[in-house]
């Protein structure tokens, strides 16, 4: 990378922290009820594992809350980058100028972070409480990280595809549910029939929900699994980013 | 120097098919405030659109500041900042945080996006609701925070699609005073309006487009010289009426009204030729740029009688 190309690109890294501060911190001061609200679906379906499964399902249900929250957060991008596109055509304003639209892009999924971030806090202090161990840290630091940016740039992309934010509103409830509470997420990736397993690792929240769960002893996923559902991840966020970056809204 | 807005060819074609923009050819020299005029579906927004490096064109070049949008995206962008049409900005900051968060996006440091911020915010009347939150401002307020970024950008060219629509005539007018600021500061602004009056107020260059075609485009003079007459009298179009004036000069029909365009003498004549049908005084007015505008797009129909007059 050449001088002017090392000052764009920390130029981008500005304009993405700029975007965060605006998007997450200053709207997080002033509405600080839409930081509740991605913890409380999450934590609802705990409640219900809890009773439902006399607390034995409880690991698997801290799971599922941090995939759903983290993905909820990512797929929430969908709604915002839709909103600030169609509705206050904010995004023209700010890429039609040095903001690069991955950096746009970027800045408002560390803003959404931002808002997930007390809800991921919640469920690793329920961990703590729960004495649930992580025994590979690294591992379920990767699936969280791919995790979130497989599901930002998701819904970043599918924000530029809408014409009307209705249907915005009710596509995001749904992916919500089709990919956080259908799949492996909130029960054992092994509870399928082993042809469903690699089927079901194709949703990004499957593979990171699978990983997590080795990572805390619940399951063996074996190495191949392990590896199939990694490079899944890493590969679903690197096309949806691609996309998102490189795809003009007209 | 390089042009501030050179076009050659421009075609845009929408992929259901829709022709935006058609062959458009023109360019403008000089800084200042250069404004395009057209009908609904025009072609305004889309030329805006690629010369913001938004869309891209089909066929044909455009360049900004001498650089072409396509080849040169990223240093076209280095240089311009656009209002878009129908844009609010979000409603949970406060005025000045819209424009320090837009500023340090765009390269600048904290401690001058906060000077520059106050400056700007003082010169659109915003300082004073600075503890506001946008969605606390009246509609004026809020296209006047989205301007105040624009214009603290310090962008050489600024894109303003319809920045005034929808405001009362006192907000147009403040507006209207920050553009010319900005013109006196040695900026150039492409603005979209519906508004003649505002076109005629404010610009330098006038480029008019209709159904994605270029019709014309010069000075507010020349484009107004192009109708080729001097004044005109506007009247109801009652039985007979095409024919008694039409020896007069020109004479159109716009919907329910006849006008003749003529020179001042004549227009006075016909005006007092016609007093007594009307039953009062007729007023001669000045032709402006949106008579040139009618007649040039379209928006008036020639009478029979007024061809044949002429």
């Amino acid at each position: 990378m050449n001088g002017a190309g090392f000052n764009w690109f920390i130029a981008q890294l500005r304009a993405m922290a700029a975007l965060a501060w605006l998007n997450g911190v200053v709207a997080a001061m002033r509405a600080p009820l839409w930081i509740a609200s991605y913890i409380t679906p999450p934590l609802s379906i705990l409640i219900i594992l809890r009773f439902v499964s006399y607390g034995s399902a409880m690991s698997f249900g801290i799971v599922g809350g941090l995939a759903m929250i983290i993905v909820s957060n990512g797929l929430g991008l969908l709604s915002d980058a839709a909103t600030y596109r169609l509705h206050f055509k904010f995004q023209d304003l700010m890429v039609a100028g040095p903001v690069s639209q991955w950096a746009y892009m970027l800045g408002l999924a560390l803003s959404g972070l931002l808002f997930s971030a007390p809800g991921i806090a919640v469920f690793i202090a329920l961990m703590g409480i729960l004495g649930i161990h992580v025994y590979s840290a690294a591992e379920a630091a990767a699936a969280i990280a791919m995790l979130w940016a497989a599901s930002a740039g998701m819904g970043f992309s599918l924000s530029l595809v809408f014409r009307d934010l209705k249907e915005v509103w009710s596509t995001t409830s749904i992916l919500v549910f089709a990919i956080s509470v259908l799949p492996p997420v909130y029960y054992p990736l092994t509870a399928l029939p082993e042809w469903l397993r690699y089927v079901s690792l194709i949703s990004p929240t499957a593979s990171a929900a699978a990983l997590l769960q080795e990572s805390m002893g619940l399951i063996d996923l074996g190495i191949y699994t392990r590896i199939i559902s990694l490079a899944l991840l890493v590969a679903e966020a690197a096309v949806f980013f691609a996309v998102a970056a490189l795809k003009k809204s007209s | 120097m390089d042009a501030v807005i050179l076009s050659s060819g421009l075609t845009k074609i929408y992929p259901d098919g829709t022709v935006a923009l058609r062959d458009v050819d023109f360019s403008v020299e000089r800084r200042g405030i250069i404004t395009l005029l057209g009908r609904n579906g025009a072609g305004k927004t889309t030329f805006v659109r690629i010369a913001a490096t938004l869309s891209m064109p089909t066929s044909g070049r455009l360049e900004i500041l001498g650089m072409d949008v396509v080849e040169r995206a990223r240093a076209v962008r280095q240089r311009i900042a656009l209002m878009p049409q129908e844009s609010y900005p979000p409603t949970f900051p406060r005025p000045g945080e819209l424009v320090e968060a837009y500023l340090i996006a765009r390269g600048w440091s904290l401690g001058d996006a906060r000077r520059e911020g106050r400056r700007i915010l003082e010169d659109v009347g915003l300082w004073e609701y600075r503890g506001k939150t946008v969605s606390e401002l009246s509609g004026g307020m809020k296209r006047k925070a989205l301007l105040a970024m624009v214009l603290a950008s310090g962008a050489e060219l600024m894109f303003l699609d319809e920045p005034t629509v929808g405001l009362d005539p006192q907000s147009r007018r403040s507006i209207w005073r920050i553009l010319e600021d900005a013109r006196r500061e040695g900026r150039a602004i492409l603005l979209t309006t519906h508004y003649m009056e505002e076109a005629e107020a404010l610009s330098d260059d006038v480029i008019i487009m209709d159904r994605g075609r270029l019709v014309t485009s010069g000075d507010v003079q020349r484009i107004v010289a192009g109708v080729g007459a001097t004044h005109k009298l506007e009247v109801a179009d009652v039985p007979g009426i095409a024919e008694e004036i039409s020896r007069y000069g020109r004479t159109y029909r716009y919907g329910s009204r006849i006008v003749l365009y003529s020179d001042r003498k004549s227009a006075e004549e016909a005006a007092a030729q016609l007093v007594r049908i009307y039953n009062g005084t007729l007023r001669v007015r000045e032709v402006g740029l949106e008579d040139a505008f009618i007649l040039l797009t379209g928006g008036a129909e020639a009478t029979e009688e007024g061809v044949m007059g002429h």
